[in-house]
Order: C-alpha cells, then sequence, then structure tokens
C-alpha cells in the first residue's frame, strides 16, 4: 500500500457536489483557489481542508495505519431579502449528499448545519453553512 | 497490578475516573481552540469563555491600550485564569462536573466570521475593521473532532482498565 493521495480524497467529495449541483436547477459551484465572479443569483462554495493525523497502528513507514481527518465546508449563498427557502433548499441537499455516508474509503461525520451566517462573506448575499468532517485512513 | 476496588465503591471510582476526564476534555479543548484562534490584536483569542449549562451574555471588555503597546510577547490579561486558561461562567475553572454542559463561546461580533469563515468580510474591512487571514476553513470543527476521538480512546482505556 502506499500514502494517501489527497487529491483522491478531495475528487470524492468534489465530484459529489459537481454532479448534484448539475441536476435541475443547476446551481454554479466554486472549488478552492479557483478564479469565480458571483452573480446575484444563488451560488455554492466548496472547501476541503485536511485535519490532524493520528495513528492507527505501530509501525514504521511499512505495513502501517494513519487515520486522517478532513473537513467539507459548503457555503451556500442566495439573494439577499428573499427569505431563507430557495438557501436551505440548496442545504438539504448538499446535507443529504454526506451526511454519515461511507464511501470510497472516505467516512463522513453527521453533518452540522446549515447554521445562518450572520454577515456573509463575500457581502450582500445571504450565506448557510454546512461543516462535514470526515476520516479516512491511510495504509502504508 | 490489579487494582482492587470494594463493590460498594464502584460507582464513585468511575465517577471519579470520568469526572478526570470531563475535567481534562474541557481544558484541554479550551487550550486548542485558543490556541488555533487567529491573531491581529488578540481581543477575539482573550474573548473565549466556558459556560456551565449557559453561555455569558456579553463581550468581555477588551485590555486596555496600554496592554497592545507592550513589546510582544504579552503578559496574558485574565492573569487570575492561569496559562491557557479561559473565563468561566457559572463555575470555577477545574471543577467541571458529570451531568452539566460546557459550552466554549465567544461573544464578539466578528467571532462567527473568524470561527466559520476565513477571515473578516471584505466589507469589514473596508470599513476600517481589522482582520486576521490565519482562519483556517473549518478549524473549529478540526479541533472538535480531534478531541471527541482523543476522548473516546481515553474513556476505553478508562473501561478496559477498570
Amino acid at each position: 500500500m502506499a500514502a494517501i493521495v489527497l487529491n483522491d480524497v478531495r475528487q470524492v467529495i468534489e465530484e459529489r457536489v459537481n454532479a448534484e449541483l448539475k441536476k435541475a436547477p443547476i446551481i454554479p459551484v466554486v472549488f478552492n483557489n479557483v478564479p469565480y465572479t458571483p452573480t446575484k443569483e444563488l451560488w455554492v462554495q466548496c472547501l476541503v481542508n485536511f485535519g490532524s493525523n493520528t495513528y492507527l497502528t505501530l509501525g514504521g513507514t511499512t505495513g502501517s495505519a494513519n487515520m486522517i481527518d478532513g473537513i467539507v465546508v459548503l457555503n451556500i449563498f442566495s439573494e439577499i431579502g428573499m427569505g431563507a427557502g430557495a438557501n436551505l433548499e440548496v442545504a438539504s441537499r448538499l446535507r443529504n449528499l454526506f451526511n454519515r455516508v461511507i464511501t470510497s474509503g472516505v467516512y463522513f461525520d453527521a453533518a452540522n448545519g446549515p447554521d445562518m451566517q450572520e454577515t456573509s462573506s463575500p457581502a450582500n448575499y445571504f450565506q448557510s453553512q454546512i461543516r462535514i468532517t470526515f476520516e479516512t485512513v491511510e495504509s502504508l | 497490578m490489579t487494582k482492587i476496588i470494594k463493590l460498594d465503591d464502584l460507582g464513585a471510582y468511575y465517577e471519579d475516573t470520568v469526572t478526570s476526564l470531563l475535567r481534562g476534555t474541557v481544558l484541554e479543548l479550551g487550550v486548542a481552540i485558543k490556541k488555533a484562534s487567529p491573531v491581529d490584536s488578540g481581543r477575539f483569542r482573550m474573548s473565549w469563555q466556558i459556560g456551565q449549562n449557559g453561555t455569558a451574555a456579553g463581550q468581555l471588555p477588551p485590555a486596555p491600550s496600554s496592554f497592545y503597546q507592550k513589546a510582544k510577547p504579552r503578559t496574558s490579561f485574565y492573569k487570575d485564569q492561569g496559562a491557557g486558561r479561559m473565563k468561566t461562567v457559572g463555575y470555577q475553572s477545574g471543577y467541571e462536573n458529570i451531568g452539566n454542559s460546557y459550552y466554549i463561546h465567544n461573544n464578539l461580533p466578528y467571532a462567527e466570521a473568524l470561527s466559520y469563515g476565513t477571515n473578516l468580510p471584505p466589507s469589514w474591512k473596508k470599513a476600517g475593521i481589522r482582520g486576521s487571514a490565519q482562519a483556517r476553513i473549518g478549524w473549529l470543527d478540526l479541533i472538535a473532532k480531534a478531541q471527541l476521538r482523543k476522548t473516546k480512546s481515553r474513556l476505553e482505556h478508562i473501561r478496559r482498565k477498570g
């Protein structure tokens, strides 16, 4: 076995989000480090980050296993002053994509949120946020 | 070596052990959150509080201006809490007990942006409110997950040891 390819984990997540948001009504989605000029309409930002790494077994650089933590942060932006309905509809779809799901060796925890953000970033949107931590095993 | 516990003392033994686990968890989590908090003036980091069965209503006061003029490293403003500890609400730090809920919270108006965003909203920066670019994506949840794993593993250890 080899060290984990972090881009494989990222791909698992981003492909799921992309496939879901391509279904009608299509909603634009932007990922880490991709330029995007938002319009007034609904759009989603999908961010993936990795966190702590813990030993699962004894051993060295071979024949051992680690547990890697990570998080998916989904920011859902909708038009300001139009209520929360449209935003939460998308949030439900995205939440269901990951909520306690196990896929391609990535174990997603119960989803946190959607939390309504008091101040959106970028400004002038109604923003909600879903956060799903996950873990995956690295077999060396 | 085998630990001999009388049957009558079994309940108290487990209660003491789990209370220690709870106290350690609250303390460790508090320290981890403070350490990971993005710092510009340091007010965000020093505004974390732990409430027992509730949260504080208001913001903690900022440090006096003389504090910010001191050369770094600065000394802790809330000296009574000790290094790395937080201000507590409704109880004394180190006396957490089972059956209560503990809320680690931050009442600063920009705490949400720093905790769940990656920085302050652009409009705030335009308004001259300073920000820090150190906040990592999802940093609070990642700390909570790491702590949950540690606590579960310690609880498992207690079960096996007991």
